[in-house]
């Protein structure tokens, strides 16, 4: 039942305006970003490129771009009793489960591919376009460009680092999208469960920049461009965090799914 | 035949008793009316009835299965309106009805178009529900309830914002389900509808069912 169910639910994703919305997402958003460094800035290495396109706007509204992913057609069926309707031809919990496990999957592709298609095209096409011009990295001091946190896989390949960087924002935003969905459901207030994720990113990078250890903040751990590089082990932490607050959703929420 | 049982079921519901050691039998196809003041557990009585919510004493049997248990938590094939209509705003009705059909995947398109035209919608039309009048969308929750063919129909109000045409319309179609051996529960504000076409008729008073008609 299960499977079937979400076999519907993902073919049911698939609709113009989603697609719309995702490509936005994939090509718009970091094209924007891309467009503003073609003249003015000096890069010395492609990877560069690609920290400075998705260094801009995607951060700051990362909480808010992995909703428009797939929960805003959710809250299209929790507003009018829709779900109501549904129960009679499927259990509620095997219903929901499929949105959540639906909102995962389609979060963890599209953010994927936010990632890691700019990170292609950076890195392997446009060399071939030649719209930037590298300055040689014999003008640097030391011969290489400043290291950021998870330029510890660049000698596993460039392509390892693509890929194992787009799986640590995309598992960010899973869950993200996973604590909204559960706030959905736990919450009268779609604002609120919505914006809850938006405003714990920004407190916690904020405390976090206060107290002197931005190292730990949400934004400088998931995109790490801004600060000097730092040890894999300081984006754990705030991770850590996110992953409680997930745990503890779930357990009240399988805890109401009982009195109901 | 017996289609609904319910054997000594109490209930509270926020804290108020609206059920107490109450016992009913539906038989099946025939039509069965629900009557009571605002708040007095009608709802809430439909709500136990398709496995929504569970009976705090007592059991609920339907087609011989015990519902609550963990393999039969909810009973198969019944269509409702409960509440009020349910849809998302943003579709079609069509669309609605499609995606609420995916999910059993028994009928197909031109199915969820007869029905439409059944209950009288235009299942070509591109409007949207959030512009539909209160009686289309009650014209859609009535689709929704038996485009599946279901055999057991627990209707909450079904003509609710109805027009008089519609509500005559209505009332010939759930006579003829009864007629195929379907069974229906309504309650309705109308004793008119109650009266036309009811075979037995409950009172809910004093936190039990008593029998009217």
């Amino acid at each position: 039942m299960l499977r079937h169910q979400l076999a519907v639910e993902l073919k049911k994703s698939i609709t113009s305006t989603n697609l719309l919305i995702w490509s936005t997402i994939i090509f718009l958003i970091p094209a924007i970003s891309f467009l503003q460094y073609t003249s003015g800035y000096m890069f010395f290495e492609e990877i560069e490129l690609f920290q400075s396109i998705i260094s801009g706007i995607i951060p700051l509204l990362f909480p808010v771009i992995v909703i428009f992913i797939f929960l805003q057609t959710f809250i299209q069926e929790l507003k009018n009793n829709y779900i109501t309707y549904v129960r009679p031809r499927i259990p509620k919990k095997i219903y929901l489960l499929s949105k959540g496990i639906t909102n995962a999957l389609l979060t963890g592709l599209v953010v994927f591919m936010m990632i890691f298609v700019p990170f292609i095209f950076a890195v392997y096409i446009e060399p071939k376009l030649g719209i930037i011009k590298y300055t040689p990295s014999s003008f640097l001091e030391d011969g290489s460009s400043g290291s950021t946190t998870f330029s510890q896989f660049l000698p596993l390949g460039e392509l390892s680092y693509g890929v194992l960087y787009s799986l640590w924002v995309t598992i960010n935003g899973v869950v993200y999208a996973s604590i909204s969905f559960s706030l959905l459901l736990l919450i009268k207030s779609r604002f609120i469960a919505l914006s809850a994720p938006f405003l714990f990113y920004h407190i916690f990078n904020f405390i976090a920049g206060v107290l002197g250890h931005a190292r730990f903040s949400p934004i400088s751990t998931v995109f790490p461009f801004n600060i000097e590089q730092q040890p894999l082990w300081t984006v754990i932490i705030p991770f850590l965090v996110l992953i409680l607050i997930l745990m503890i959703l779930l357990f009240c929420l399988r805890r109401s799914n009982e009195v109901t | 035949m017996s289609v609904i049982t319910l054997e000594n079921v109490s209930k509270k519901f926020k804290g108020n008793t609206l059920f107490n050691q109450v016992n009913l039998n539906i038989e099946k196809g025939r039509i069965y009316g629900i009557v009571g003041p605002n708040g007095s557990g009608k709802s809430v009585l439909f709500k136990m009835i398709c496995g929504f919510i569970y009976p705090d004493e007592g059991n609920l049997i339907v087609e011989g299965k015990l519902i609550g248990q963990s393999k039969n938590r909810f009973p198969n094939n019944f269509g409702i309106i409960i509440d009020r209509p349910g849809y998302i705003a943003n579709k079609t009705g069509f669309q609605n009805l499609k995606e609420l059909a995916s999910i059993l995947g028994v009928i197909d398109e031109d199915k969820i178009e007869d029905t439409m035209e059944l209950v009288g919608l235009l299942p070509e039309s591109d409007q949207k529900v959030k512009n539909y009048s209160l009686g289309m969308k009650q014209k859609l929750a009535i689709a929704q309830a038996i485009m599946e063919d279901q055999q057991v129909l627990i209707l909450d109000e079904p003509f609710n914002a109805l027009d008089f045409d519609s509500v005559k319309h209505i009332r010939k179609l759930l006579d003829s389900y009864r007629q195929e051996g379907r069974t229906i529960l309504i309650t309705s504000h109308n004793q008119e509808d109650i009266d036309i076409l009811c075979d037995s008729v409950y009172r809910i008073n004093n936190f039990k069912l008593e029998k009217v008609i």
